[in-house]
């Protein structure tokens, strides 16, 4: 589904992604971890489309298509998702409207039949009580005020809204609760089966005891520099990174 | 830029010069007190003809065409009833009255048989409306824009509305303006005084179009809005010329003892809009709240000077201006509240915010403030932004392009002023007119 080769990329003539590959199947959940300032989100950046992120070699493809030379509004149609970090603030425009305008343009381009306001709604209302949201969220602004966690919250009721093939989630966990981990985690959950993957960027081996990954990878300084099953995170919580810098 | 020159009469025709000198020198004894206030404010307005620090008020503006073209008198235009239906607002049941190249034309305008309101032309007006016509345009006079003085002494006639004494209006009174195309530069100008009677409430929607052509159709215009005690006002002046009108402008308010006034404007399209607006607070506890929308595009220029004037104690001002400027438009917004010595427990804000959506949009903003009173509350704030490029990707990862991204970030700016519009065919028609005015956001 995703094929990710030596990938580099530079911000402001930094080089920050160093030659990363990545393989992720249909169905898979992919865990990356690693130091801060390591290149995670500028991952999550670069594949999304943000503008100034250079890709300096190699390539991304999705399902075929060349990633790297779609407007990110393209990619988004094209069935990527990526769940921020830090989920932007837009005043004066309404949640609701703003989701409807997503989810309109995305079920356009799929081909799916539009949606009434009334269905969508609907739709609306039940995604935002799964993620533990009061559906009152809908009516004020794009993320306008929203503590940290229901921003998280939020990233996730979207991400379920759009119904998306590949969907990066850039420390979706951090700044939740216990029980909003637990929320967040049967989202995700419920929205695996075997056409959908994950990239799941975390500090916390935690989060993925509720969200089992086929692959846990360790990015550092720009590249992945090893790659395991689940108990790579069990490892790396114990020990650190240091071990495998080192190596 | 320059920021200062000469204006004189020069761009006046021969014939508009000369008629307003005959009248300045006639003495008809019929409509003497009329001919009076026409000389007086073409005598003012040659005076200020010398560029003095006033011209300050100019320096943002556009009207350097002034010193380079010449206008005539506009003709006297007639438009069938078909005609001007298909200009004015789908408003249900409103008392229209319509002005053509700034002339009252009774015969487009509502029949005010038992409705409470009344419009009597400045001419035929009764001894008693003469003192309340002369009072109220004597606080007027201290504009200091020039071209509004020269409205004065165009207006050969003047429109005085009055609402009943209590009376509760249901309907709007809905003033449509508009100028007709013409084939050479032309000039008009109006002057419509509203009396508001004690403890009256009221809904005026004063709304000006105007038909593309060749010339440029300049279009002087003052509204004086008297609140007499306890009365309300629901107030919108909607300017949607065409992109050959400019308009200079004035709308006045005095705020009587307990009376309360809600003002919203909005304005696109035409080449110029100057609009002056003075607010006085006369009595004790009365109320202003203005809202206001602005959005030039193109090579457009809109320019709002605002004065609230707390002349007295205990009175209550909110203002709030946005402005999205597109292209290489300009927009001035100029924000003053004035607190008079005496004006104790003045309570005044106000809200001046801007949106660029280029790097040759101009924006010249600039809230002052004058106060001479010690215990008052006041506050005032003013921004320019450019359209937020991560609110723009944030949004293009949920599918939405950046056109379109743009053009809802740019309704979301304007979105809260919209929803205080309580007429609900006005807000109607605003909110599509928004979309369309920014439907060609690139
Ligand atoms: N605009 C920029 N200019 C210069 N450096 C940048 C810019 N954006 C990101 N970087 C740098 O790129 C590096 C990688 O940042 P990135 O946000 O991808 O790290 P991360 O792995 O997500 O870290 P964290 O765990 O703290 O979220 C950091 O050193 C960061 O300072
Ligand atoms: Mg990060």
């Amino acid at each position: 589904m995703l094929k990710i080769k030596n990938l580099q990329v530079k911000v402001e003539d930094k080089t920050i992604l160093k030659g990363l590959s990545l393989d992720i199947k249909p169905g898979e959940v992919h865990a990356i971890m690693g130091p801060n300032g390591s290149g995670k989100s500028t991952l999550g950046y670069v594949l999304s489309g943000r503008e100034g992120y250079e890709v300096s070699g190699g390539s991304a493809t999705l399902n075929g298509d060349n990633l790297l030379e779609l407007d990110a509004d393209e990619r988004a149609k094209k069935g990527l998702f990526l769940a921020f970090q830090y989920p932007v603030e837009i005043p004066g425009v309404s949640n609701m409207e703003f989701l409807k305008a997503s989810v309109d343009t995305v079920r356009d381009y799929q081909g799916k039949e539009a949606l009434s306001t009334v269905d969508f709604m609907k739709l609306a209302r039940e995604k935002c009580k799964a993620v533990n949201l009061d559906p009152n969220f809908l009516k004020r602004g794009v993320n306008e005020g929203f503590s940290g966690g229901e921003k998280k919250r939020s990233e996730i009721m979207q991400m379920m809204l759009l119904e998306p093939s590949l969907c990066i989630l850039d420390e979706t966990d951090s700044g939740l609760d216990i029980d909003a981990l637990q929320v967040v985690a049967d989202g995700v959950n419920a929205c695996r089966d075997e056409n959908r993957a994950f990239i799941i960027v975390t500090h916390y081996q935690r989060l993925l005891d509720y969200i089992v990954p086929d692959k846990v990878h360790v990015l550092s300084d720009g590249k992945i520099i090893k790659s395991g099953g689940k108990e790579l995170a069990l490892e790396l919580e114990e020990k650190g990174y240091s071990w495998i810098e080192k190596a | 830029m320059k920021t200062s020159f000469q204006v004189d009469n020069q761009f006046l025709s021969a014939a508009l010069k000369n008629e307003l000198a005959q009248n300045a020198e006639s003495q008809t004894p019929e409509n003497n007190w009329l001919t009076k206030i026409r000389s007086y404010s073409y005598a003012d307005f040659l005076k200020q003809n010398l560029p003095t620090r006033k011209v300050e008020h100019w320096k943002y503006n556009e009207l350097f065409f002034l010193t380079q073209a010449e206008f005539s008198s506009s003709p006297l235009a007639s438009r069938t009833q078909s005609e001007i239906s298909d200009l004015t607002l789908a408003l249900k049941n409103a008392f229209t009255v319509v002005f053509i190249n700034g002339q009252y034309s009774p015969q487009h305008s509502s029949d005010l048989i038992d409705s409470h309101v009344s419009a009597t032309p400045f001419s035929q007006a009764n001894t008693k409306q003469i003192e309340l016509i002369t009072s109220s345009l004597s606080s007027a006079q201290q504009s200091t824009n020039l071209l509004i003085q020269l409205n004065t002494s165009l207006s050969q006639d003047g429109l005085l509305i009055e609402v009943e004494s209590n009376k509760k209006i249901g309907k709007p009174i809905y003033l449509f303006h508009l100028n007709t195309s013409a084939d050479e530069n032309q000039i008009c100008a109006n002057q419509t005084l509203v009396s508001c009677g004690t403890g009256s409430e009221c809904q005026l929607i004063e709304h000006f179009v105007s038909e593309k052509c060749e010339a440029t159709q300049l279009a002087l215009q003052q509204s004086v809005v008297h609140l007499q005690e306890n009365s309300q006002c629901n107030h919108y002046r909607l300017n949607l010329e065409a992109s050959t009108s400019m308009q200079v402008s004035r709308a006045l308010f005095l705020l009587e003892k307990d009376s309360s006034l809600n003002s919203f404007y909005y304005s696109e399209g035409s080449q110029l809009n100057k609009t002056d607006i003075d607010i006085h607070h006369r009595g004790k506890n009365s109320e202003s709240n203005l809202t206001g929308i602005y959005l030039p595009s193109e090579t457009q220029c809109i320019d709002y000077h605002t004065n609230i004037e707390h002349q007295i104690a205990n009175c209550t001002s909110r203002e709030v201006f946005r402005g999205i400027i597109a292209d290489s438009a300009k927009a001035t917004f100029n924000g003053k509240i004035h607190i008079f010595k005496d004006a104790q427990k003045s309570d005044a804000q106000l809200s001046n915010k801007n949106l660029l959506l280029t790097n040759q949009a101009e924006i010249n903003t600039k809230p002052e403030l004058e106060i001479y009173a010690d215990d008052v509350v006041c506050a005032h704030g003013a921004t320019v932004a450019k359209i937020d490029d991560k609110a723009i990707y944030y949004m293009q990862t949920r599918g939405i392009n950046e056109t379109r991204a743009k053009k809802i970030l740019s309704i979301g700016f304007i979105n809260e002023l919209l929803d205080k519009v309580e007429n609900e065919a006005l807000s109607h028609y605003l909110k599509d007119q928004v979309q369309i005015c920014l439907s060609d956001i690139k």
